[in-house]
């Protein structure tokens, strides 16, 4: 079974690890969102996150079918992807150093200043991930009310009329939110 | 990122901080600009938090899973299920396939395969994986081409992805990117253009030119085809006749949005038609050859050129027969023997010394 902080144990029935054909359908439907969206963070191009979660859950079987079943899924899952998530960007940082340096070749010698690496941007979308990923383990009601805020600066009453809830739990789902994320950033670092 | 206040930082976001949370949360921005990152990821994260396949997307992609699934039975059992269906009438028989991964993927896959890129100007050209092969090739137009059976991911300076079909020439223009980007085709490629105002981007055919407006577009242009044909999946293009096949009465250019294939005629008439099945025409650049009330004689022709093999139709009446049927990762043997059986013709085949040699006849 899935552990609880890893699952979306609010949104989703949690998956049977040990299950076949249909427990892999309920997996898939239960994280294909929440990994392109974490694959998106690093890649930046949703066509590429695609494509790597689509590689992610294949391995994912071929493996489940090999080995023992996989005690935590979600957390599999969410290291599988990061791992394929970082080797295309290398790729990436491969190729641009291979252009850059044909362009460069008329000027300076081929082994010139490094161009722009992997590593530019990397500390944004590693803070996007991990982000990403923790809300998408919160619970709906308190994600919901989160996005609401922070997209656009909402009221409380606005909010709670979009959602269709009572404007004084509006106050309380926000703060549960805002210490979930913490609790869940912090486990994630730690 | 460990002794990040997160607390502090959401409550920023949301814009439930207190004012003096408000000032702390500033003095720490302006304390490094990885500080800056680091706020700005966590504003990226909100802002994607809501994006989802569609429902297409999501369908494929589990269908793709399923097929792919199946196919790594370890009893060895690797064809996907067929369903085949005859239609009398037509003489057509379909063989349908499980859904498919969208093609939009397939762009990824062509720029990730091998690259060879190729220079703008005083043009250089190796290939990826091996720096060391390096080739000057001066003021002249650089030229990439593909031999039957052969398929090629070029890059260009600019970015621009292209994926020669068989048998393809692509020739880039010297000054390639000061100011103009300008290509010309022979064969088939498909197109993904970075778009840039100040650097027009141009494909010329024989017959016509195609100017990129944005992103994807397949052009087709063999020798032996009637007309150049454009086909958008995404953004826009306009195609006009070339300048010396031009008629009076032609239009300058049409403007062709995703959906949309623009056909230019020998005699420079351009015709556009409306809500086409584009995956059809991607299908190639995804491994697969898709034919859908092809007449025989053009699926002989491209079958010729995807396997560099010869396909001989030994009675001429023959060659209307509309053929609907799609091949994935087969080989060319079971590609003739499948089309041959399902229009009732036998296939009979001879090694010749430019390599194989199919003949359809009928019964």
């Amino acid at each position: 079974m899935i552990s609880p902080e890893s699952a979306n144990p609010n949104r989703q029935p949690t998956p049977d690890a040990t299950g076949g054909p249909e427990a892999f359908e309920q997996l898939f439907r239960a994280y294909v969102n929440p990994l392109t969206r974490y694959v998106f963070s690093y890649v930046k191009s949703w066509e590429v996150a695609q494509d790597i979660v689509h590689d992610v859950f294949l391995q994912f079987w071929l493996r489940q079918q090999k080995d023992e079943s996989v005690r935590d899924v979600g957390a599999y899952l969410y290291t599988l992807a990061r791992n394929r998530a970082l080797d295309w960007r290398r790729h990436q940082a491969v190729e641009a150093r291979h252009r850059e340096r044909y362009v460069a070749s008329g000027a300076a010698t081929a082994d010139a200043a490094a161009p722009a690496d992997a590593e530019q941007g990397m500390l944004s979308s590693e803070a996007t991930a991990l982000v990403q990923r923790a809300i998408d383990a919160l619970p709906e009601r308190q994600r919901a009310v989160l996005l609401l805020r922070c997209e656009r600066e909402a009221s409380y009453a606005e909010i709670a009329a979009t959602l269709g809830i009572a404007a004084k739990t509006v106050d309380a789902h926000l703060q549960r939110a805002i210490g979930n994320l913490r609790k869940l950033l912090v486990r994630a670092l730690g | 990122m460990n002794d990040i206040d997160w607390e502090l930082l959401v409550r920023y976001v949301a814009a439930v901080a207190t004012d003096a949370e408000r000032e702390e949360v500033e003095r720490w921005l302006g304390a490094s600009p990885e500080h800056r990152e680091i706020l700005d990821g966590v504003r990226a994260a909100i802002a994607q938090s809501r994006r989802e396949l569609s429902p297409k997307d999501e369908a494929a992609m589990l269908a793709s899973l399923k097929r792919e699934i199946a196919a790594a039975a370890p009893d060895g059992s690797a064809r996907p299920p067929l369903k085949i269906v005859r239609d009398d009438r037509a003489r057509t028989v379909r063989l349908t396939f499980p859904a498919r991964r969208s093609p939009w993927l397939a762009r990824v896959r062509a720029a990730a395969a091998a690259v060879l890129i190729v220079g703008a100007g005083a043009a250089g050209v190796w290939l990826l994986d091996s720096p060391s092969r390096q080739e000057q090739v001066g003021e002249e137009p650089t030229v990439v081409a593909t031999r039957r059976g052969q398929r090629l991911s070029v890059r260009l300076a600019d970015n621009t992805v292209v994926v020669l079909a068989p048998a393809s020439r692509l020739e880039v223009a010297p000054g390639y990117g000061k100011p103009e980007r300008r290509v010309r085709l022979e064969g088939e490629a498909a197109f993904t253009v970075e778009h840039d105002e100040a650097r027009p981007f141009a494909v010329e055919t024989r017959r016509a030119v195609a100017r990129d407006l944005g992103t994807w577009f397949v052009v087709r242009a063999y020798e032996d085809d009637s007309a150049t044909e454009v086909v958008v999946a995404e953004g826009l293009v306009a195609v006009a006749p070339a300048e010396d096949a031009a008629s009076a009465a032609a239009v300058d250019s049409v403007l062709v949005t995703p959906g949309q294939l623009a056909r230019v005629g020998a005699d420079g008439q351009l015709g556009v038609t409306r809500g086409v099945a584009v995956e059809r025409y991607f299908a190639w650049t995804e491994d697969r050859l898709v034919f859908e009330n092809t007449p025989l004689a053009e699926v002989a022709a491209r079958i010729e050129r995807w396997y560099d093999v010869e396909v001989r139709l030994a009675d001429p009446a023959t060659a209307t027969w509309p053929v609907t049927v799609t091949f994935e990762h087969e080989r060319p043997e079971d590609v003739l023997r499948l089309t041959a059986g399902l229009l009732g013709l036998d296939v009979a085949i001879a090694n010749g010394p430019t390599g194989q040699t199919y003949t359809l006849r009928p019964r």
